[in-house]
């Protein structure tokens, strides 16, 4: 893709405007570059090369990413069939690609690699590419190839036969008729006689490169351009059309952007095309969860646990949720699946620490505060919740050594001051005590204004 | 003269709690525990505040810990940026000043009392 991207700052005092230009490809093509050079061990790193290099026109250069990538991981699915694009792209003869597949396990969306592999095989063999191609059993498989039967007879030239299938598919998605049109190759729009193919032509057509106009849409995105991010998303829509992801996609920037409410009307569009979504069900849980809407944050958490009860953080969160609403037995259930699930998850065991603690299981928190220190962390707050439940069982000697732990690693912080007080008084030092709490007051008054969030828009300039 | 906390400083004393007259501190109730103000928003709500900016700073959530505990926010793990923005990946310097600036961010997010970040010099892992 070499069309740069242009984001015009409106100055409304009319002052001379600022033109913001990026190639998000050529950006990521930097980095990534960067990053295989610094990481030569990831293989998702050259396979994203491999695509970028599909899309500027380079399948050789592909070729020797995707190979990178498999000779890392070769039981890498994505990149063998990156590889065979590659190749059949450059009409190599057949039994260069008739290495079998890897061993691995299928991957959810393979379905559509094969598919697309299968009529790229075709064309190159001088046949119909579409014909063969199994019979379609949902919409999706059914959008999926009419984008692609589009796009292949635009390959052919039969700019009608194109225009058939993407009114078809139009028909079909809402999503397919807004790309097109905001891309301005909608046929049955003003402005689609800019033509199907100059604009379709240019994309990289093959549903692995969904990742990548992903992936170039949050570098718009992250420039602050906003709308070349969404046009990206588009182009990720029609080399492969799944509702639930091109929502994602939008309520990702949405979010990014500080568009609460859109966000979480993008993210309820995701769950309605597919309610197995889980990413989008966690997301909207934090939505629910950032405006108050306890009960709407808890069933989407909920839910999304029943549907990958692997998830840790889902676990985590719903144990927060628990907490905030008085219910600590099943706040501590929570907490218990999320360190079942991950051993080493520090949230949680803090949380569950500091619950017991509140709860006045005392002995039981210090138990897991101390298996915290053990994992090499601690933090002035953590040694002061130490601090008070050593002080909860008349332990001040105990008290004593994690809170002054606290205060020489964050002398700042002012509780602990006020807790060392309490235990020099119940070892009967005064003085020592009123020391302290002389401290306290100092450091507590000394905390500044908290400085209020700042303004959304565009995310900050560069460094 | 009398001293007490902000409220929105979350460990402070009520103001009653403590005080001090002419050279002589008087502690009265100086053994209860310090309570967060009620009216503070939930820990929930906090950590999904706390996605939110990470979310509008394009921190890559994978690889992150992310945690809340009576207003002490806990950050474990790698932060790592979506590419762009101009800075070059792994400009330490760039990486330490994104930190600073992140972490009065999220001291910013109403509730919030501290911010513990543990920034392991992880590495992300090959996602293939």
């Amino acid at each position: 893709m070499s069309k740069h991207a242009q984001a015009i700052n409106q100055d409304r005092t009319a002052e001379p405007s600022v033109e913001l230009l990026l190639d998000a490809a050529r950006e990521a093509e930097v980095v990534l570059e960067q990053e295989a050079r610094s990481h030569p061990t990831y293989a998702d790193v050259r396979h994203r090369l491999g695509l970028l290099r599909l899309l500027r026109q380079d399948p050789p250069g592909a070729e020797r990413e995707f190979e990178e990538a498999l000779g890392i991981n070769p039981g890498y699915r994505a990149a063998y069939y990156g590889l065979r694009l590659a190749r059949l792209v450059q009409g190599m003869p057949l039994e260069r690609l008739k290495e079998p597949a890897p061993q691995t396990a299928v991957m959810p969306e393979e379905w559509a690699w094969e598919w697309v592999d299968q009529a790229y095989h075709r064309l190159t063999q001088g046949e119909d590419a579409t014909e063969g191609l199994p019979t379609p059993r949902n919409r999706e498989e059914q959008l999926l190839q009419h984008h692609y039967a589009g796009f292949f007879a635009l390959r052919l030239g039969n700019d009608e036969r194109a225009t058939e299938h993407f009114r078809a598919a139009a028909s079909l998605s809402l999503i397919t008729r807004g790309a097109l049109e905001r891309l301005d190759v909608a046929p049955w729009a003003r402005g689609g006689e800019r033509g199907l193919e100059d604009a379709l032509q240019g994309l990289l057509w093959s549903p692995l490169a969904e990742d990548l106009y992903a992936y170039l849409g949050r570098i718009y995105a992250r420039n602050g351009l906003r709308d070349e991010a969404l046009d990206c998303y588009e182009r990720a829509y029609l080399v492969f059309p799944r509702d639930a992801r091109h929502a994602m996609f939008r309520a990702e920037v949405a979010m990014a952007f500080g568009q609460e409410a859109e966000a979480i009307r993008l993210l309820t569009q995701a769950i309605d095309a597919d309610p197995t979504c889980v990413p989008a069900r966690i997301a909207l849980g934090y939505e629910y969860a950032s405006q108050g809407f306890v009960d709407e944050a808890r069933t989407q958490f909920q839910v999304a646990a029943n549907l990958a009860p692997g998830y840790a953080d889902v676990r985590y969160n719903l144990g927060l949720l628990y907490v905030g609403e008085g219910r600590p037995d099943e706040a501590l259930e929570e907490f218990r699946r999320a360190l079942t699930l991950n051993p080493s998850y520090l949230p949680a065991r803090h949380s569950m620490s500091h619950l017991l603690c509140r709860t006045g299981q005392f002995e039981e928190g210090l138990q897991e505060y101390a298996r915290i220190l053990k994992q090499g962390f601690q933090s002035g707050d953590m040694l002061v919740q130490m601090g008070k439940a050593a002080l909860a069982l008349h332990r001040a000697d105990e008290a004593l050594q994690y809170l002054e732990r606290a205060i020489f690693m964050s002398p700042e912080f002012a509780p602990s001051y006020y807790y060392i007080g309490q235990a020099y008084q119940r070892k009967g030092l005064k003085n020592k005590a009123r020391s302290a709490w002389r401290t306290y007051l100092e450091k507590a008054n000394e905390w500044e204004p908290l400085a209020s969030v700042p303004p959304d828009g565009p995310p900050e300039a560069p460094a | 003269m009398r001293f007490a906390s902000k409220p929105q400083d979350e460990p402070g004393l009520a103001k009653e709690e403590v005080t001090v007259k002419g050279d002589e501190l008087t502690a009265r109730n100086a053994g209860r525990d310090l309570q967060r103000n009620p009216d503070q928003p939930a820990d929930f709500a906090i950590n999904a505040k706390v996605r939110q900016v990470l979310a509008r700073r394009w921190v890559q959530s994978e690889g992150l810990e992310v945690g809340t505990t009576d207003g002490v926010v806990l950050l474990k793990g790698r932060v790592e940026r979506e590419p762009g923005g101009g800075s070059a990946a792994g400009d330490g310097v760039a990486r330490d000043r994104f930190l600073w600036r992140l972490r009065s961010e999220l001291r910013a997010i109403p509730g919030v009392v501290e911010v513990v970040m543990d920034m392991a010099d992880t590495e992300r892992t090959d996602r293939s």
